[in-house]
C-alpha cells in the first residue's frame, strides 16, 4: 500500500495526483434545464442538445455502478427515453440534472434487483487521477484509489451515493439532496461521515502520513 | 469516459420512434382526465341525493364543516399533488404527512361539531363510506393515470399521498351529504374511506406510478 494523505475535502496520493472533480457545472445545468424546457414545449431538436449536455456525466455515473460498457449504455438509453416519455410533466423552471440522475439511479437499482446482483462502484477514483508521469507516483495513486474504493464499498449505500454524487459526479449539495429525496443538511452529514471514514482509513494505513481534518 | 458514438444516434432514433406528449398536450390530457373525474364524482354524489340529504342539519354548520374539509384538501394537495419546482417530487417526510394526519384531522374536525345540533337519524356509516370511496377512487384513478410511469423514487409513498389528496377532496362531498358527526359514525363513514383510498393509492403507486424500462 502506497502512502497517501487524506486532506479532508479530498485526498491525494503523492503530490497532487488526484484532480478535484469537475465543478457542479451550474452553467451546464442551466443550459440542460433550458433545453429540457424547450423540448417539453415541443422543440424536437432540443433533445439532441440535452443529450450532448448530460450524457457524459450520466454515463460516468452508470459506468461506476455497472462496470460494463454495454449495460451502462443500455441504462443511459433508458434514462433518456424516460425523460423523453415524461417530458409533458417537466415543470417550467425545474432542474433537469437531479431528475436525470434520479431516473438513472432508479433504473440501476431495478436492473440489479432483476438480475439479482449488486455491483458496487468501481473505478470511480481512477478516472479522477491526473497522472504526473512518475511511475512511482502513478502506482501510489492507483493503490490509494483502490484502497479508498474498498473503504467506500463498506460504507452504507446512502452515504456512499451522497459522496459520489457530490464529489465524483459534480452535483451541488442541493442537487444531490434532490436526487436522494432528502435535505441538504442530511447530504452534508452523509458526506462528512464518508470523510471521517476515509480519514480513519488513512490513519490506520498510513500512520506517518500527515492528516488534516475537514475544512 | 464517454459513451460510444453510436449510442447518441441510437438514443435519438429511439426517441423519434417513441411518441411522447408535449407539455401542452399533457396539460390538455390532464385537464380532460381531472374534469371527467370531478364530473363523475359530482354525478355520483347527486345520484345519492346530493346536499339535500343533509337537510336535517343547519345549513350553516354543513357549510362550515365542508369549508374546513376544503382547507384540509388544499393542505393535502399542497403536500401530495403539487410538486413545486422539483422534478423528483417532495421529500418522504412531506409526502407522509398527508396520509398520516388527514384521517385524524378529519375525525377531530367532525367531532368539534358533535352536540351542536340534534342528529336527524342514526347510521353506522356504510353509505357514507361507499360515497366517499366511490368519489375518491374516481379522482385517484384520474391522477394516477395522468402520472403513470413518471416517478423515479418513492412511488408507493407518492401514491399514498395522492390517495390522501383524492380522499380529502371526496371528504368535502361526504360532509355536504351526511348530517352525522358522532365519533363511531365518523370513523366508519368518513375516516375509513380516507384510509382506504390512501392505501389504494399506495398500491396503485407501487404498480403504476414508478418508471419502468421502455
Amino acid at each position: 500500500m502506497g502512502s497517501f494523505v487524506y486532506e479532508g475535502e479530498w485526498w491525494s496520493g503523492g503530490e497532487g495526483a488526484i484532480s478535484s472533480t469537475e465543478s457542479s457545472g451550474s452553467s451546464v445545468g442551466a443550459a440542460a434545464s433550458a433545453a429540457m424546457d424547450r423540448y417539453a414545449n415541443g422543440h424536437t431538436d432540443a433533445f439532441a442538445e440535452l443529450y450532448d449536455l448530460l450524457s457524459d456525466r450520466l454515463y460516468r455515473f452508470l459506468m461506476r455502478r455497472t462496470r460494463d460498457t454495454g449495460h451502462a449504455e443500455e441504462l443511459l438509453q433508458q434514462t433518456f427515453l424516460q425523460m423523453h416519455c415524461a417530458r409533458e410533466t417537466y415543470v417550467t423552471g425545474g432542474d433537469v440534472i437531479p431528475w436525470a440522475f434520479c431516473i438513472a439511479r432508479r433504473l440501476c437499482v431495478d436492473a440489479f434487483r432483476k438480475s439479482g446482483r449488486e455491483v458496487l462502484d468501481s473505478d470511480g477514483f481512477e478516472e479522477h487521477v491526473s497522472p504526473s508521469g512518475d511511475p512511482e507516483d502513478l502506482l501510489r495513486t492507483a493503490e490509494a484509489a483502490r484502497h479508498f474504493q474498498a473503504v467506500l464499498e463498506l460504507a452504507p449505500e446512502g452515504q456512499r451515493v451522497a459522496f459520489e454524487l457530490t464529489k465524483l459526479d459534480g452535483l451541488s449539495l442541493a442537487e444531490a439532496a434532490d436526487v436522494l429525496g432528502t435535505t441538504v443538511t442530511a447530504v452534508k452529514l452523509r458526506v462528512h461521515r464518508i470523510h471521517e471514514l476515509l480519514r480513519e482509513a488513512s490513519r490506520e494505513d498510513a500512520p506517518a502520513a500527515s492528516i488534516r481534518g475537514p475544512r | 469516459m464517454t459513451p460510444s458514438s453510436t449510442v447518441r444516434d441510437r438514443i435519438l432514433a429511439s426517441a423519434a420512434k417513441q411518441p411522447s406528449r408535449t407539455r401542452a398536450q399533457g396539460r390538455l390530457r390532464a385537464s380532460v382526465a381531472y374534469g371527467l373525474a370531478i364530473l363523475a364524482s359530482i354525478l355520483y354524489f347527486e345520484s345519492w341525493g346530493g346536499i339535500s340529504h343533509s337537510a336535517g342539519r343547519p345549513k350553516s354548520l354543513t357549510f362550515a364543516i365542508a369549508g374546513g374539509a376544503t382547507l384540509m384538501a388544499l393542505g393535502a394537495s399542497t403536500l401530495g399533488f403539487w410538486r413545486g419546482r422539483s422534478m423528483t417530487g417532495r421529500s418522504q417526510t412531506l409526502l407522509a404527512l398527508g396520509p398520516l394526519i388527514l384521517p385524524w384531522a378529519t375525525l377531530a374536525w367532525l367531532f368539534l361539531f358533535h352536540g351542536r345540533y340534534v342528529e336527524p337519524f342514526a347510521r353506522i356509516g356504510w353509505r357514507c363510506a361507499g360515497l366517499g370511496f366511490g368519489c375518491g377512487a374516481a379522482l385517484l384513478v384520474a391522477i394516477v393515470w395522468v402520472r403513470k410511469r413518471t416517478l423515479a423514487r418513492h412511488a408507493a409513498l407518492h401514491g399514498a399521498a395522492l390517495g390522501a389528496t383524492a380522499a380529502a377532496w371526496s371528504a368535502i362531498l361526504i360532509d355536504l351529504w351526511c348530517p352525522l358527526t358522532n365519533v363511531p359514525h365518523a370513523l366508519v363513514g368518513h375516516v375509513a374511506p380516507i384510509i382506504g383510498i390512501t392505501l389504494l393509492g399506495a398500491l396503485l403507486g407501487r404498480l403504476v406510478l414508478g418508471i419502468r424500462p421502455r
